[in-house]
């Protein structure tokens, strides 16, 4: 069984709580942890500029392209936005899409999310959208984008947080193609989160890499601590991101 | 061994928390906690204040090695929720617990200034849930904080999440205002010793929303030299409480 954090940033200078963590010690966090593999997505390219940022995660996952897959962001307000996924996903190969509606100032339900929506549709990657916290990232507002784009598989990255975990578990029974990444989901929460949705939908994450290094350990004791039977941990440990990515890969070779 | 103390964790059979006192104990057993703080359960927390003051009184007097009673009201009924809170003190309750989101007021709404009022003149520490928008933030605790110079304040769980920006800051502005590590990782910890010192950080565990398991897990990954453990994991509470170690 492999251990996928499907949330984690590559450390940068912006609101970035750690530092000095090139990818080999990123590498050797994820070592020390038992993780096999991340998903990684940038930190500064939500803050700033997000083009010379993918270029710079790119390179940071260069160092084990097996294990770190990196995540592209855009500014859905830049006018380039849809060229920009278009540059990530075909001429540097990342495997899907970071947003972070209140650090990059916009709502899932504004029109200037219907072009993004159909690209990533059409290039068939995955998005993962910071959730839990109003106005912009409540989860029922990124259940609307999901409802707008049934093809396209979304992920809430912290499922509701703690003040809306019972708004992330509406919105996953609401929206078929609606994931959910328990890391800011309190554990009481998770409880009823598990008994009430497939566990499919469940992917496990932290957050490494925007902060402490505990992270990660802090979020596998939480997912092990539901005492799952072992084939539903392995699915919320790294099978179900495993399936999101693999499914893509199949209809990108299909294309070419 | 000094002792290990919960500055705010719940107790009640409620809509969403089912926490029984015999779980509590048997859970704070387990993980090597001698004391808690005990506040009601959510909807007794925003009504039925007197039937949750109650079971958790119950509770502490069942158990007065364990648990301290803190006691809470909805502020909306004004004159007498102030004569519950007066009610609970005067039976046993060792500090005031508020929750502006589950409630409903701006944390620092002139609505509150009489509760303020009688926590100053008995002497009780008030807990504040923080970390909820835009009702419950750091900034609110230190308005209040500093127009309450009298009062000890405690910003539950520092803002988290997406507070935690303001909550060392906020708190750096008055003296009275403590931190509680609910819900932080050991950086957050850390960053709050350094930031107000480490006689103003309370170690608690929000149970049963979270857990004991992630919390202690979270505690004893925390670096922190034997006088600091000391102080955060009790001292400090016992202090702040009037009690003698």
């Amino acid at each position: 069984m492999i251990i996928i954090d499907s949330h984690t940033h590559m450390p940068g200078q912006a609101l970035s709580l750690i530092s000095g963590y090139d990818a080999t010690q990123f590498l050797s966090m994820l070592d020390r942890n038992g993780v096999g593999k991340a998903w990684v997505f940038t930190l500064d390219g939500l803050y700033f500029d997000p083009a010379p940022h993918n270029d710079i995660l790119k390179d940071y996952c260069a160092a084990d392209p097996n294990r770190l897959i990196p995540f592209c962001t855009v500014h859905p307000r830049y006018p380039n936005a849809v060229d920009e996924l278009r540059r990530c996903v075909l001429k540097l190969g990342m495997r899907g899409v970071k947003l972070h509606p209140w650090a990059q100032a916009f709502s899932p339900l504004e029109p200037i999310m219907d072009g993004l929506g159909e690209e990533m549709e059409s290039l068939g990657v995955p998005v993962m959208f910071h959730d839990g916290t109003p106005p912009y990232s409540s989860p029922l507002q990124i259940a609307y984008f999901a409802i707008r784009h049934p093809r396209l598989k979304i992920i809430l990255g912290h499922g509701g947080l703690h003040d809306l975990w019972k708004e992330a578990l509406f919105a996953a029974e609401r929206c078929p193609n609606l994931y959910l990444v328990p890391s800011g989901t309190p554990p009481y929460g998770l409880k009823q989160i598990i008994s009430r949705l497939p566990v499919e939908r469940i992917l496990f994450g932290t957050d490494a890499g925007f902060g402490d290094p505990y992270w990660q350990p802090f979020q596998l004791s939480k997912i092990h601590s539901l005492g799952l039977p072992l084939g539903d941990e392995a699915l919320i440990l790294g099978g179900n991101a495993e399936r999101i990515l693999a499914g893509q890969q199949k209809e990108v070779k299909g294309k070419n | 061994m000094s002792l290990v103390a919960d500055c705010h964790c719940h107790v009640g059979i409620g809509h969403d928390y089912q926490q029984t006192v015999d779980q509590q104990i048997s859970e704070m057993d387990a993980f090597g906690i001698d004391r808690a703080v005990i506040c009601p359960v959510d909807r007794y927390i925003a009504v039925e204040n007197r039937e949750g003051n109650d079971f958790v009184l119950a509770a502490a007097h069942a158990h007065p090695d364990r648990f301290y009673a803190f006691a809470t009201a909805n502020p909306w009924y004004g004159v007498k929720g102030l004569a519950e809170l007066r009610r609970a003190l005067s039976e046993g309750a060792r500090g005031i617990k508020l929750h502006p989101s589950l409630q409903g007021f701006l944390l620092c709404d002139d609505l509150v200034y009489p509760f303020l009022e009688l926590a100053g003149e008995q002497k009780v520490p008030v807990y504040f849930h923080t970390g909820t928008p835009a009702f419950a933030q750091p900034m609110h605790v230190a308005e209040l904080a500093l127009r309450f110079p009298q009062v000890n304040l405690i910003m539950g769980h520092m803002g988290s999440t997406d507070f935690w920006i303001d909550a060392v800051p906020a708190a750096q502005l008055a003296p009275n205002i403590y931190l509680d590590t609910s819900w932080s990782l050991p950086d957050k910890v850390r960053r709050a010793i350094q930031g107000v010192g480490v006689e103003r950080v309370l170690f608690s565990t929000d149970s049963p929303l979270s857990s004991y398991a992630v919390e202690m897990g979270c505690r004893n990954a925390t670096p922190l030299s034997d006088t600091e453990r000391s102080l955060v994991m009790g001292g400090n509470l016992l202090r702040l409480l009037g009690e003698a170690e």
